[in-house]
């Protein structure tokens, strides 16, 4: 990148200078040639001669801007070679293996992608972006959650600007959802927690602390919360007093999106991330690579041909591998755990009890287990 | 993953995003020489031929007059030849797409020196333009989203926010939905970062070639770009005169089309022969003919696959990949995660219901906080369902079937619908996810079997139990035990 970055400086460096631009040739050939032939032809010279000079002198011009574009030339080269070594040209090989068919062109893939971008600008408040691509996909683009989507974004904006009341509000409104199990949720504590931090008025402060605070005594450290406003901040570090800011617009969005039944992240950026950034797209690409031939068309395949590594908050799904077997449990060959504790599918668990055996030891430990006693899992 | 790889890959799909300016770049290099051979040339004649009038005149007030009024009329040319080459070349007064996108991508590749250098760059440029300032605040304005994210990612949220957002644009300008792309740009700030003219200009040719039936503007695009089109020995020129000489063809204008070919066509013999020996027969066989394979090249869909050339040889010319990044990004995010379990989420039906059968219903939530805040929050995990009012009414027979996760995109119905073309993922490793928490279990989290084989975190039982004295619930089944009865299960 910084190659690219010193080449290109160097190719606009060029256009700075007369000399070195293309351009400054043709200025100084008007400023010269061209003023002179005309003060010399408004004074009475021969214009036979003034053209004949003038015509050397835009030869000559032309000559300079040619060297000009030369080196403007040689200055992109240089670009270019940055660029070809920060970007290798491997996307163009990359696209046209999912050419056949190309991705997600089937009429039904094709809509359900225009919905999904509508979604995603939805829920990211981009209303202007969903009108006019509504209108223009010829879609009616109905989103019960508009509302709710601006919602969240006005109590967001209002929480980054510093004022938390219209969160306290929400809060105040939703508070059964917010004090029903299995989530109660102490997202209200830290609202007025960091109303009253902010409040600059001791006095002002513990009124506050009364009015609001205290409700949350049986769960939360009140009593220190409050105790710490008796110490500057200064001398707090490290100390139970302390108070960190917490992510209020980061707790917030969690609980207004589990209000809502909406997913906390949006989806289609959640894939998207992890696809180009979280480099899915790399790994495939590299079994692809060092596979070869072998697997054929990637549009073909059933499963990816390796385990693309994926960060904990990306695991959504319970996946068990049979370690027998390496297996993937599914629904007719489930997972079954053993009397001492570990698991295996049960089509391996099948395979150990051939041959009329009344009971199977487990691969790991020595304890024999009846097939009766094998317990079903559910993840 | 080591940085360095991690970086490479992640850099894949902003291969166009470098490569397309500095395509750019390039032509406006060759179109500044074009201009420049031309007015020069232009001028160069002028006054030639302004010499050789005056040659015969000798010094009059007339001829200097005339003389006069040519030299300026030069003049005049030159300074517009002097304008055009002060736009084209690249100065550092009018960045370059390719140095905004160089200074973006390198932002983000160094989010230490991030918020400095935006500052910077900032300030640098709302002097010289007005556009880039406005950009910014925009970007400002959309930002609150950004700082949402802010605290727990280790990437800055700008890179994060615009990359969706620019793969966004890049598959609406793809498919056509130009005025979508437009106002997403504008409200996110993109200008610079998306090719909104350059695909503006294909959409024009293409829409030239479909809806009109003109090759004119193909052609002006191929002869611009005739020396990179010769140099990988592309086809798209032959197939367009091709065209139009079947379009001659077709209204048996025969005198026109036998000229046409011997114009246009002959300079394709040595490497098209069969094909130029098969349209010339077209001057015998009108439209209607019988014969399959004429009929064929009269055929109107052969104006969308001379589209379909021209677009591939278009996107190839300005390294843009031939499908949408955003697609290459989805199939390779879709696969990593899709899995058989996927299913469609079933949303509660009222928000209220305690129970959630979806998933990890905590989304998270202790990630977002200070990790030795785990301890803390008692709650979180508190008695699920409370009392069973009839355990059999209850009862979800098989749970597994119906229940996805909202917060899995493979499970949305949209993105089922586009799962489904991609491989499913791969694993050789179970991966456990509590369906209280959400956590992955592993060996400080160990996962607990209900007696009927429900099985959850042992964090997220033990914070159950410890505020329902020992009594924990299956939130699926709400079958209740106490804590010591739930069994160690051992995943290898």
């Amino acid at each position: 990148m910084n190659d690219i970055d010193q080449a290109l400086s160097a190719l606009e460096a060029l256009a700075s200078e007369p000399g070195t631009s293309a351009s400054g040739p043709i200025q100084s050939l008007l400023d010269k040639h061209f003023a002179t032939a005309r003060e010399q032809l408004q004074s009475g010279s021969d214009p036979t001669q003034v053209i004949q000079d003038l015509i050397k002198a835009v030869a000559k011009s032309k000559k300079e801007v040619e060297k000009g574009l030369k080196g403007w030339y040689n200055g992109l080269g240089i670009v270019g070679k940055a660029v070809e070594k920060a970007f290798p040209p491997n996307l163009a090989g990359i696209s046209d293996a999912y050419n056949d068919p190309p991705l997600f062109s089937e009429p039904d893939a094709a809509a359900a992608l225009d919905r999904v971008i509508l979604d995603s600008l939805g829920r990211r408040g981009l209303w202007e972006a969903v009108d006019v691509g509504a209108e223009e996909m010829g879609v009616t683009y109905e989103n019960r959650d508009r509302g709710v989507s601006d919602e969240l974004y006005s109590i967001l904006n209002a929480i980054e600007a510093g004022d938390l009341q219209p969160a306290i509000s929400w809060c105040e409104e939703n508070a059964s959802f917010l004090a029903t199990p299995p989530h109660p949720s102490s997202l209200p504590y830290y609202l007025h927690r960091s109303v009253f931090l902010r409040t600059t008025s001791s006095m002002a402060a513990l009124e506050y602390a009364r009015t609001y605070l205290m409700v949350y005594m049986p769960t939360q450290p009140v009593l220190q919360l409050i105790t710490s406003s008796l110490y500057p901040s200064a001398a707090t570090a490290g100390t139970p007093y302390n108070h960190d800011d917490y992510p209020l617009s980061k707790m917030f969005q969690a609980e207004f999106c589990r209000r809502h039944g909406m997913a906390k992240e949006e989806l289609l950026e959640v894939a998207v991330d992890l696809g180009g950034k979280g480099g899915a797209l790399g790994v495939i690409e590299k079994a692809r690579r060092v596979m070869g031939e072998r697997l054929g068309n990637v549009r073909t395949w059933q499963d990816l041909p390796l385990e693309v590594p994926l960060p904990s908050n990306r695991r959504y799904h319970s996946v068990f591998v049979c370690p027998v077997s390496k297996e993937q449990a599914t629904e007719a060959n489930p997972p079954k755990m053993l009397t001492c504790g570990h698991v295996l599918a049960q089509e391996s668990l099948t395979r150990m009890l051939k041959g009329g055996r009344r009971t199977a030891k487990c691969p790991y430990c020595p304890v024999e287990t009846a097939p009766s006693a094998a317990q079903r899992l559910y993840f | 993953m080591a940085p360095a790889t991690a970086t490479n890959s992640a850099l894949i799909l902003e291969e166009p995003f470098i490569r397309t300016p500095y395509e750019l770049l390039r032509r406006s290099h060759r179109s500044a020489q074009r201009q420049v051979e031309k007015d020069f040339t232009a001028v160069q004649t002028t006054l030639q031929a302004l010499l050789k009038s005056l040659g015969s005149k000798g010094n009059t007030n007339d001829s200097r007059a005339a003389a006069l009024s040519k030299v300026d009329q030069s003049g005049e040319r030159l300074r517009g030849l002097k304008r055009k080459l002060d736009d084209l070349q690249p100065s550092s007064s009018a960045p370059s797409p390719l140095r905004s996108r160089a200074e973006y991508l390198s932002r983000q590749l160094e989010p230490a020196r991030a918020s400095r250098g935006m500052m910077e760059t900032g300030a640098g440029a709302a002097d010289g333009d007005d556009a880039m300032a406005e950009v910014r605040e925009t970007a400002g304005e959309g930002g609150a989203e950004d700082i949402a994210m802010e605290d727990a990612d280790v990437v800055t949220p700008e890179w994060k926010d615009n990359t969706l957002d620019r793969y966004i644009v890049d598959y609406l300008l793809r498919t056509g939905r130009m005025k979508t792309a437009q106002a997403l740009a504008d409200r996110q700030g993109l200008d610079q970062l998306v090719d909104l003219k350059l695909f503006a200009e294909l959409t024009k040719i293409e829409n030239a070639l479909v809806e009109k039936q003109s090759v004119v503007e193909a052609l002006a695009w191929c002869g611009e770009n005739r020396g990179t089109l010769k140099k990988t020995k592309n086809n798209l020129e032959f197939t367009l005169r091709m065209q139009d000489f079947i379009e001659l063809c077709r209204k048996r204008d025969i005198v026109g089309a036998i000229a046409y070919s011997r114009k246009n066509l002959s300079a394709w013999a040595p490497t098209h022969m069969g094909e130029i020996q098969q349209g010339m027969t077209l001057l015998a066989f009108g439209e209607k003919t019988g014969v399959g394979s004429y009929r064929k090249l009269y055929d109107r869909s052969r104006w969308e696959a001379v589209r379909r050339e021209f677009r591939q040889t278009f996107l190839t010319l300005y390294a843009l990949p031939s499908q949408p990044v955003l697609s290459l990004a989805l199939c390779a995010g879709l696969s990593a995660l899709r899995l058989p379990s996927c299913a469609r989420h079933q949303p509660p039906q009222s928000p209220l219901v305690p129970l959630l059968p979806a998933g990890p219903p905590l989304h998270n939530f202790e990630e977002a906080l200070l990790p030795d805040l785990d301890v803390s929050f008692p709650h979180l995990t508190a008695p699920i369902g409370g009392v069973p009012s009839s355990a059999s009414e209850d009862l979800h027979e098989h749970p597994e079937q119906a229940v996805g996760n909202v917060d899995c995109p493979t499970c949305g119905a949209d993105m089922k619908a586009l799962a489904k073309e991609v491989p499913m993922s791969h694993h050789v490793n179970s991966t456990i996810v509590c369906r209280i928490s959400g956590e992955v279990m592993d060996s400080n989290n160990e996962p607990l079997a209900f007696p009927n084989g429900y099985v959850y975190s042992s964090k997220a039982l033990a914070e159950m139990a410890k505020n329902s004295f020992d009594v924990v619930t299956c939130p699926r089944t709400r079958e209740s035990c106490a804590f010591s009865r739930l069994r160690k299960v051992y995943i290898s």
